[in-house]
Parts: C-alpha cells; sequence; structure tokens
C-alpha cells in the first residue's frame, strides 16, 4: 500500500499505473462520485497527452540503424575491441589516460576531422562520377592493393568484402590529405550507385563510436580508432548504410 | 545473451525519446543512443540480469549526457523550445496554444521534478526504477512527478481557458 499525501499523489499514481488494484478501485470510485476530481484527471490526462507530443517518436527503421551501428556481428568483436582499446591507451601514454579524456576532442582535433570529412566527400564526388578512371588499381590486384596501401599507410590495409550487403569492390587509391597518404575503396552496388571507404591518420587520437552526418544526398559515416579516422559515404539513407558502415568497421579496426 | 539484445532493442525508443527531451536535438539523441549501446554492450557483464535493463540503459545514458554536457560546461539540460518539431503536426491553433503553455510550464519546473516526470513520461520507467535510477527513495519519485504534473496543468489549464475566453 502506498501511502498517499495528496490527492494530486493519488492522482499521478492512477495515471501511471503505479497503484495496487485496490487503491486503482478505491480511486475510480472517487473519480465516479466527484465531477470535479473527474475532471481534473480528464484535464491531466490531456496535459500528458501535450506532452507526449513533446518528444517525436522514433522510426523503427531509425532504431534499427543506431542498434546496427554498435551490433557486434561476429565474436571475434570483444577481443578486436580490447586490442583496440589497448592500442589507443598505449598511445596515449603511461599516465593512465582514461576513456573520459580520449572520448574528449579539442578544437584543434575538432578541425582536423571537418578537414577529413570534407576530403572523404570530395573523394568520393569527384571518383564516383568516374566510369574508366575511378579507381588506381582495380579489384583484380586487390592482394597488391592492400600491400601498396599497408607500406603507405603504415597500418593493415584490408579490403572488407561488402557483398552480403550488394555491393562490388571495384578499386581503391592513394590519395594526398593534410600532407600524409590517405587511401580510398569503391564499391558499387547493382543499380551503379557507388560506396566510398576513405581512411587518412590524424594528428589527434581518438576513439569514437559510428558519428552520422546527412548532407545533402550523401549519408557520410565517420569513427576513430587511435589516430586513424574512417568514412563510408554514400547517397544511401542512414538506415541503409549503418550496417555497411558497421561490417566496415568491423574488418578495420 | 539474446535476452540482453532482445531487451536493449525494446528499450531503444524510450532510450531516443528520454535522450531527444535532454538534448532536444535528432543528431545529439542519436549520439548519446550510440554511446550508451556502445557503453552497455561492453559493460554487459556489470549487468545484474535478474533486474531489467532498461532503469540500467537509463542511467548510462544520463551518466554520459552528464559527462558530455556538463563537463564541457554548456547547460546542464537543454530547455524544451518553443517552436519545436515534435511528433504532432496537424494540431489546433487551441491545441498549439496549450502545448505553448505547457512546453513553458515544463522549462519553468525545478530540475528535480522535470527529471523525474521525463525519466517516467519518455523513459517509461516505472517509480521504483526511477528511484534507482535517481537514487533517491520511491515516495521522492512520487512526490516530485505529483509536483511537476500539478503544476504543468494549474497554469496549463488557466492559460488555456483565458485564450479561449478571448475567442
Amino acid at each position: 500500500m502506498t501511502d498517499f499525501k495528496t490527492i494530486e499523489e493519488r492522482m499521478s499514481a492512477y495515471l501511471d499505473g503505479e497503484m495496487t488494484s485496490e487503491e486503482r478501485a478505491a480511486f475510480e470510485e472517487l473519480l465516479e462520485n466527484d465531477p470535479s476530481v473527474a475532471e481534473r484527471a480528464a484535464n491531466w490526462t490531456a496535459t500528458d497527452d501535450l506532452v507526449q507530443s513533446m518528444v517525436p517518436m522514433p522510426s523503427e527503421s531509425h532504431m534499427d540503424g543506431l542498434m546496427a551501428a554498435n551490433r557486434p556481428t561476429e565474436p571475434r568483436w570483444p577481443m578486436r575491441k580490447v586490442a583496440g582499446l589497448a592500442l589507443v591507451f598505449m598511445l596515449g601514454g603511461a599516465g593512465g589516460f582514461g576513456l573520459n579524456e580520449l572520448r574528449q576532442t579539442d578544437d584543434s582535433a575538432q578541425i582536423l576531422i571537418v578537414q577529413a570529412t570534407m576530403d572523404a566527400t570530395s573523394a568520393h564526388r569527384l571518383f564516383t562520377v568516374e566510369m574508366r578512371h575511378a579507381v588506381e588499381v582495380g579489384p583484380d590486384e586487390t592482394e597488391h592493393l592492400e600491400t601498396w596501401l599497408e607500406k603507405r599507410m603504415g597500418r593493415k590495409m584490408i579490403v572488407p568484402q561488402l557483398d552480403d550487403h550488394g555491393l562490388t569492390f571495384i578499386g581503391g587509391r592513394l590519395l594526398p590529405s593534410g600532407g600524409q597518404a590517405a587511401a580510398q575503396y569503391m564499391y558499387e552496388d547493382a543499380q551503379g550507385e557507388r560506396v566510398t571507404v576513405y581512411m587518412a591518420r590524424t594528428a589527434a587520437e581518438a576513439r569514437t563510436s559510428l558519428r552520422f552526418l546527412e548532407d545533402d544526398d550523401l549519408t557520410t559515416v565517420r569513427w576513430q580508432d587511435g589516430p586513424w579516422v574512417f568514412f563510408v559515404v554514400a547517397p544511401l539513407e542512414r538506415e541503409k548504410l549503418s550496417p555497411i558502415a558497421a561490417k566496415v568497421h568491423d574488418t578495420l579496426i | 545473451m539474446p535476452r540482453f539484445t532482445a531487451q536493449l532493442k525494446d528499450a531503444l525508443p524510450h532510450l531516443w525519446r528520454y535522450a531527444f527531451s535532454l538534448t532536444q536535438d535528432r543528431a545529439q539523441a542519436d549520439d548519446l543512443v550510440q554511446d550508451c549501446i556502445e557503453r552497455a554492450l561492453r559493460k554487459k557483464a556489470m549487468w545484474d540480469e535478474t533486474q531489467p535493463l532498461r532503469p540500467w540503459l537509463m542511467k548510462i545514458l544520463l551518466n554520459l549526457f552528464r559527462d558530455r554536457y556538463r563537463s564541457r560546461a554548456r547547460l546542464a539540460e537543454v530547455p524544451f523550445v518553443n517552436d519545436h518539431a515534435g511528433a504532432t503536426v496537424d494540431t489546433t491553433v487551441e491545441d498549439r496554444n496549450e502545448l505553448a503553455a505547457v512546453v513553458n510550464r515544463m522549462q519553468a519546473l525545478p530540475e528535480s521534478q522535470r527529471q523525474a516526470l521525463e525519466l517516467v513520461a519518455f523513459g517509461g520507467l516505472s517509480y521504483a526504477e526511477v528511484s534507482d535510477v535517481l537514487s533517491v527513495p520511491i515516495g521522492t519519485v512520487l512526490s516530485r512527478v505529483a509536483r511537476a504534473r500539478t503544476k504543468l496543468n494549474e497554469t496549463a489549464n488557466s492559460q488555456a481557458s483565458g485564450l479561449r475566453s478571448v475567442t
């Protein structure tokens, strides 16, 4: 039995379904017998509806997208996560760099990210329209591409296979980005829509989850792991791009 | 494990709406929810399986929100804006006036009361769960929610009737 101190507490508990069946029965009897209480309850219900309308209801597909961005798709995921964290930890120095500090990017880091985002989008816009020269190295030479980019980028460069998502790998290239090497992979779906994966090195260490940016016709997903910043750019809705980005993230981290 | 994922999926709309009520921004709500999922997955082992997941997630989200915005000396909570793009589109003029009144009342609520009401109204939590998230007794939750509703209604009704008398 709840110890209600006021009629307002009873009314709130009633509206929120926080009453025992006895309490509810007693309150409903009061509603029937006291028109002023009944009117007040009706007003409160109307206000509750208004309060609900202050916050939009997200679509199911949107929620799926948020979920997919983080869903562990392979059992090896936890290991990779641990490895990633350890790497960031080491690079952060021996001073006990907590995750919170790493998350907070300062202004200069933010500028670098903005620059890299622009590079990634322009690389996408520039090369996706090319039919013949879209890539420097084609899919038949994937192994060579991986070794070459590995050497120039200074990190393992696996080409994620996205056939499960209806995307065929059509090749990659090396690009300049802030005086350093950046890499681009390109994919194509059955309708000829192209998806770009772009990787660059930044001066600021960070580790982020997947961030989305919708700009005109393009959706960009970004995440950072240590000095490496990754982008997936495509003319796709966020819900569709999300699982693709998750797969790329999974392969590259 | 599937229990965890299923409960997480169920909790998402509530989590998002609660995040939106805190930030008043779709993109920021998305970001908060994503970070919350990430942290929840990482700390999965710390979740007591006998307890429902939703309050645990709300607590993580509220902590993330506090870490992120308080540490940057930003506003503790973004107030509800009057020209918000809410879920309802085709509201009548009268409804909109009443809504504006409620939005203003909401903004004027003491933080402790608004917080309790938001967790109930948008987070979909029971009073017991809110008491757990905010670490206050359940009686305090009841009293805060009731006070919040009283304030939302007192002025909302008087303003609304005042508007009606003009027409």
